[in-house]
């Protein structure tokens, strides 16, 4: 099977912890796109096809276009260190419903630690959720820190679990320099407005080939308290 | 060229971006089928282990062998052009290729070493381009078939293509071992050493073939059985 160049989608990846709503993320995109967008999606769920399942229950897309990579229990793998599987089932998903235009990936959740490898995708989106602590979009990671778009997801939740959503969304803002965050609920449709006009706008940059794929790193930034009291941050780079 | 040793090291290594790390070599299915018996009786996985290396691996790495020797026997050949005596130069290979098919009964078994040598072939052809005179850019083609080219393209000798195929089955079980049975990793590198001897006998035995007829044809009726269950498995950690 030759190379086909000419049917490359944009490939998207979507990482975060567990529960924190990557297959729901997704679901939501592909109801949203999904009659102005050509969309495939690659799950790689840690132990069951539950989330290729989920997607293609949810009936926003061809089941189809919906396939499950397995990852040996390895998600941080998958996307990362050793990407094979996962490009050939994003390849053959373009070579078979040529053209699409955008393949999401859905990374089988993990730790804050986990980012997509340039070589799998070309931008990648990364998930917190405010049940998971306000804390943790201030304590970064390089997902949080550099992924393309953060999402800080369940803000409906966030009167329950006693988060502050504003300051959340400032922390990350702050660990991010500038690159955008979205304060995201699925029962707030100017949020899902902001995401799908995001996917839309950087689907356009990638195809008029403006966008170099950005590595978030998989160092993390690290913070300790120095002699003086005051708290140090840094990346290693080794 | 580089170092052949050292080709054979990157090979063998769990590290080697060929999607290793969603193989089990039939342990999972094996295991939920009882192996191992929830634990009571870890040893059954070096037992595994020993079972194919004299059946299904003992294949494999007879086809690694003859796929390494049918290259360098073209690559050797000085071809007139227009020669019709002397067989396109993709030819052999899928003489092998059907060979192995045809000592592979199960499709779900043949489906998994062709999608996990398309990976390697995948990876080969930018590691080591020279597999390109042998092989298309992509294509499911059986691993030992995609490892014996690359065997043959970095100076391996037929030692080290069987020792490479056996070494790397192995492996493949007993890594997956520590993620779906409570073994203790030492005790798995222990077994694994234990191993060597049943490897060297393989490597002794299919190192020397040069004809594909010579290929040996066991199999394992239960590995194939399991496989099939695996495949419409919904809850699986690994691909195989």
């Amino acid at each position: 099977m030759p190379d086909t160049p000419e049917t490359r989608s944009f490939r998207l990846g979507v990482a975060g912890p567990v529960g924190t709503g990557k297959s729901s993320l997704i679901a939501t995109v592909c109801r949203e796109l999904a009659t102005e967008l050509r969309l495939g999606v690659i799950t790689n769920d840690i132990y069951t096809d539950e989330d290729a399942r989920l997607l293609r229950s949810a009936g926003v897309l061809d089941p189809e276009r919906i396939r499950a990579v397995e990852t040996g229990a390895c998600p941080h793998t998958a996307i990362r260190d050793d990407v094979t599987p996962n490009l050939i089932a994003v390849e053959d998903l373009e070579r078979d419903f040529a053209p699409l235009d955008v393949v999401l990936v859905e990374s089988g959740g993990d730790n804050l630690t986990a980012t997509f490898s340039p070589a799998l995708v070309d931008a990648q989106i990364f998930v917190l959720d405010v049940a998971g602590g306000g804390d943790v979009a201030r304590k970064g990671g390089p997902g949080i820190a550099r992924a393309d778009l953060l999402i800080v997801n369940k803000t409906d939740l966030a009167p329950y679990v006693g988060v502050d959503v504003e300051q959340m969304v400032k922390d990350a803002e702050t660990a991010r320099d500038g690159k955008p965050v979205i304060a995201l609920s699925r029962t707030d449709p100017a949020s899902i407005a902001l995401l799908t006009a995001w996917v839309r706008s950087m689907a356009h940059v990638v195809r008029t080939g403006d966008h170099t794929p950005v590595d978030p790193g998989p160092m993390a930034p690290h913070s300790h308290i120095g002699e003086n009291g005051e708290v140090i941050t840094h990346v290693h780079t080794h | 060229m580089g170092n052949a040793e050292l080709v054979a090291m990157m090979l063998a290594d769990g590290r080697l971006p060929t999607g290793g790390h969603t193989q089990s070599g039939g342990l999972e299915p094996a295991v939920r089928a009882g192996l191992g018996a929830d634990g009571r009786q870890l040893a059954d996985v070096a037992a595994y282990v020993r079972d194919r290396l004299r059946t299904t691996t003992r294949v494999e790495a007879a086809v690694a062998v003859l796929t390494r020797h049918m290259a360098l026997a073209l690559s050797g050949t000085k071809v007139a052009p227009g020669d019709k005596n002397v067989p396109e130069s993709p030819e052999p290979v899928a003489l092998v290729e059907a060979a192995w098919a045809a000592r592979v009964p199960s499709h779900v078994v043949r489906g998994v070493s062709r999608r996990q040598g398309r990976l390697l072939l995948r990876l080969a052809r930018r590691v080591w381009p020279g597999v390109s005179t042998y092989l298309p850019n992509d294509g499911e083609i059986a691993r030992p078939v995609v490892l014996g080219v690359v065997g043959a393209v970095t100076g391996l000798s037929a030692e080290q293509v069987a020792r490479t195929v056996a070494y790397d089955d192995a492996q493949t079980v007993i890594s997956a071992s520590l993620k779906l049975l409570p073994v203790d990793p030492a005790d798995a590198a222990t077994w694994l050493a234990g191993l060597h001897d049943d490897i060297e006998r393989l490597v002794k035995d299919v190192a020397p073939l040069t004809r594909v007829d010579e290929i040996p044809a066991d199999g394992a009726p239960l590995i194939d059985v399991f496989a099939h269950h695996h495949a419409i498995e919904r809850m699986r950690l690994f691909h195989a």
